[in-house]
């Protein structure tokens, strides 16, 4: 690759070569590298991963304990 | 009138001394001591450590801020807490040593009536021979850390703008180093700032860990439901270094930092050593080195404190094989149970044990990670002790008539955001949920947290909540309009 050619390429995959640790591994493919920077598709998951997080946060909120019971 | 003195201002004191100040009224007294004049939002470190923010504006000073809010502010340390008081007196107090200008080192007696701790790590970079920014390597862990780590790094680009080759070495600087989550987040906002640059070709940027797998994170890792798969985090993180080309050294523990070379050794008791241009390896954590006596000025400091220097509260420390773990063993209260008026939040509450499986090689050397108490349980705990502790002052001191609050690691979760890369539109987040962060395999069989609840996505939308986490928290720390009603 070219320095400076290709700033926003991801893997260097050409070095993933067979038998390494590497290889076994799941790689996104160029489809998922768009829709993870997809603006439209982004606000949409902005969204739902905080209302996933809001959702999370209810359920940990400190627990009241009767007078005594603790 | 009750005195309810917070020890520490950071993520969990500055929670439970804000949120006991705004549940009690004006005639209690909430005070908080702190060596540091300032508040730092510590998540943001890393991106300090990268240039992409400067140390300003991750913090702000606390003096105004508790002035505005009615708390009384001791910008001092603490050394000892005296629970019985001594033999002029019997009400309890701390031994405080001011570290503030034109004071410094003047001692004082604070007196309590109830007292919290949240004084958080004492990063032990001793544990590791020439570990830490007096050594040769970086931390980010404190914001002055991050700014010499910030220096360091931009002059490692530099030196590649010339056509040299650097080797990045991040991680955890020792077998039971914490905090995965920071070193994860470090090396992925690293990898961003050089290839930005177009840099990548030069740099070799190699992860080392003394997790088990990567995407443990020290709490035995979780399983995300993905794509019609229960997935281990191993697999999601794995995925995303690799496809960054970044090396991964796992199960380590390092022995010895010297100038420009990490010694380790791991799990099959091989010796290795790396060569590195910069490296940035989080020291493991321990107590603050509080000590503690009794009326008669006897030490007890094992009362309070577990040997790690991490206070007791109400978690079972029954040593006990890993098989027999149970949600349970983790304290709900955080209240110390010799001296009921006593709490510990956040880091400085003593763990009942890990919560990743414990390894060891066949030298005895212990491998993995302790427990992580990040910025939200820290939160979450505090103000469940401020609740708990504004119920005891209604009641008059009856602990018997008060509502206690619990926020038990096994029953609370946790988000974590951690980042790669700054940039509005082309930087990209981890996004993960997980609940509860203590594993529960009596409520949930086989993965032990709620697969609703725990997942996990990469993204802009989840680089877009850091951003928003950064500006809401340091908005709500500042008591700025409307701070009580966001969430911890
Ligand atoms: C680089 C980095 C990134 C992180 N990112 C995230 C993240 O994205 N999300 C997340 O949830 N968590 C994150 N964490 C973890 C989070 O920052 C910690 O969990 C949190 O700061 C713990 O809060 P604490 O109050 O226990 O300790 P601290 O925040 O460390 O506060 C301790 C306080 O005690 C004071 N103190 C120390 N000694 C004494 C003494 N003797 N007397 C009185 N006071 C004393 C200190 O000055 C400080 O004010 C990150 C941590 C790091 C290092």
């Amino acid at each position: 690759m070219a320095r400076g050619k290709k700033p926003n390429l991801a893997a260097k995959e050409e070095e993933i070569l067979p038998y390494t640790q590497a290889y076994y591994t799941a790689l996104p493919t160029g489809t998922i590298k768009w829709i993870r920077g997809c603006i439209v598709w982004q606000l949409i998951r902005f969204i739902v991963v905080n209302s996933r997080m809001i959702s999370m946060i209810g359920k940990s909120h400190p627990h009241p304990h009767k007078p005594g019971v603790h | 009138m009750a005195r309810v003195v917070v020890m520490g201002a950071g993520i969990s004191g500055h929670t439970a001394s804000t949120r006991l100040r705004s549940f009690l009224p004006k005639k209690h007294e909430v005070v908080v001591v702190s060596p540091n004049p300032q508040w730092n939002w510590v998540p943001s470190n890393v991106w300090v450590g990268v240039g992409t923010l400067e140390v300003k504006d991750v913090l702000f000073d606390l003096a105004p801020v508790y002035k505005k809010a009615g708390i009384v502010f001791k910008q001092a340390k603490v050394i000892s807490i005296h629970p019985e008081g001594d033999k002029d007196s019997s009400s309890p107090y701390i031994s405080v040593e001011y570290t503030e200008a034109g004071k410094v080192g003047h001692i004082e007696k604070v007196t309590y009536d109830y007292l919290v701790n949240s004084t958080g790590p004492k990063l032990n970079f001793a544990a590791t021979p020439g570990l830490g920014p007096e050594g040769h390597s970086h931390s980010i862990c404190w914001a002055s850390h991050a700014e010499h780590a910030q220096k360091d790094f931009l002059a490692a680009i530099e030196r590649m703008k010339k056509g040299q080759k650097q080797t990045f070495l991040i991680g955890m600087g020792h077998g039971m180093a914490t905090c995965q989550g920071a070193a994860f987040e470090y090396i992925f906002n690293v990898e961003f700032e050089i290839r930005r640059r177009g840099l990548r070709d030069l740099a070799n940027i190699v992860y080392l860990t003394n997790e088990y797998e990567v995407g443990d994170f020290g709490m035995g890792g979780m399983h995300l439901r993905r794509g019609g798969y229960y997935t281990h985090s191993k697999i999601f993180a794995e995925s995303f270094y690799t496809e960054k080309g970044i090396k991964m050294i796992t199960r380590a523990h390092v022995t010895k930092v010297e100038a420009g070379v990490a010694h380790y050794v791991n799990l099959a008791d091989e010796e290795h050593k790396i060569e590195f241009d910069f490296a940035m390896l989080i020291p493991p954590f321990a107590g603050v080195g509080l000590t503690a006596f009794n009326k008669s000025g006897k030490e007890i400091k094992d009362t309070l404190f577990a040997p790690n220097g991490m206070m007791k509260v109400d978690a079972d420390y029954t040593p006990k094989a890993y098989e027999e773990w149970k949600a349970a063993d983790w304290p709900k209260f955080y209240q110390n149970q010799a001296y009921k008026n006593i709490f510990a939040v956040g880091i400085a509450f003593a763990p009942p044990h890990f919560i990743s499986k414990p390894m060891k090689n066949s030298a005895g050397t212990m491998i993995n990670p302790t427990p992580p108490r990040t910025g939200m349980p820290s939160g979450v705990m505090a103000l469940a002790v401020a609740k708990t502790v504004a119920s005891i002052i209604k009641h008059g001191g009856d602990q018997s008539k008060a509502t206690f609050y619990s926020a038990s690691m096994a029953d609370i979760g946790a988000a974590c955001v951690a980042s790669a890369g700054k940039k509005f539109f082309t930087g990209r987040a981890a996004g993960i949920t997980l609940h509860p962060i203590v594993p529960d395999y009596d409520r949930y069989p086989v993965f032990g947290r709620d697969p609703k609840l725990t997942t996990g996505e990469i993204g802009l939308g989840a680089h877009w909540i850091k951003i928003v986490i950064h500006h809401m928290f340091i908005w709500k720390a500042k008591l700025k309009p409307g701070w009580t009603l966001l969430p911890e």
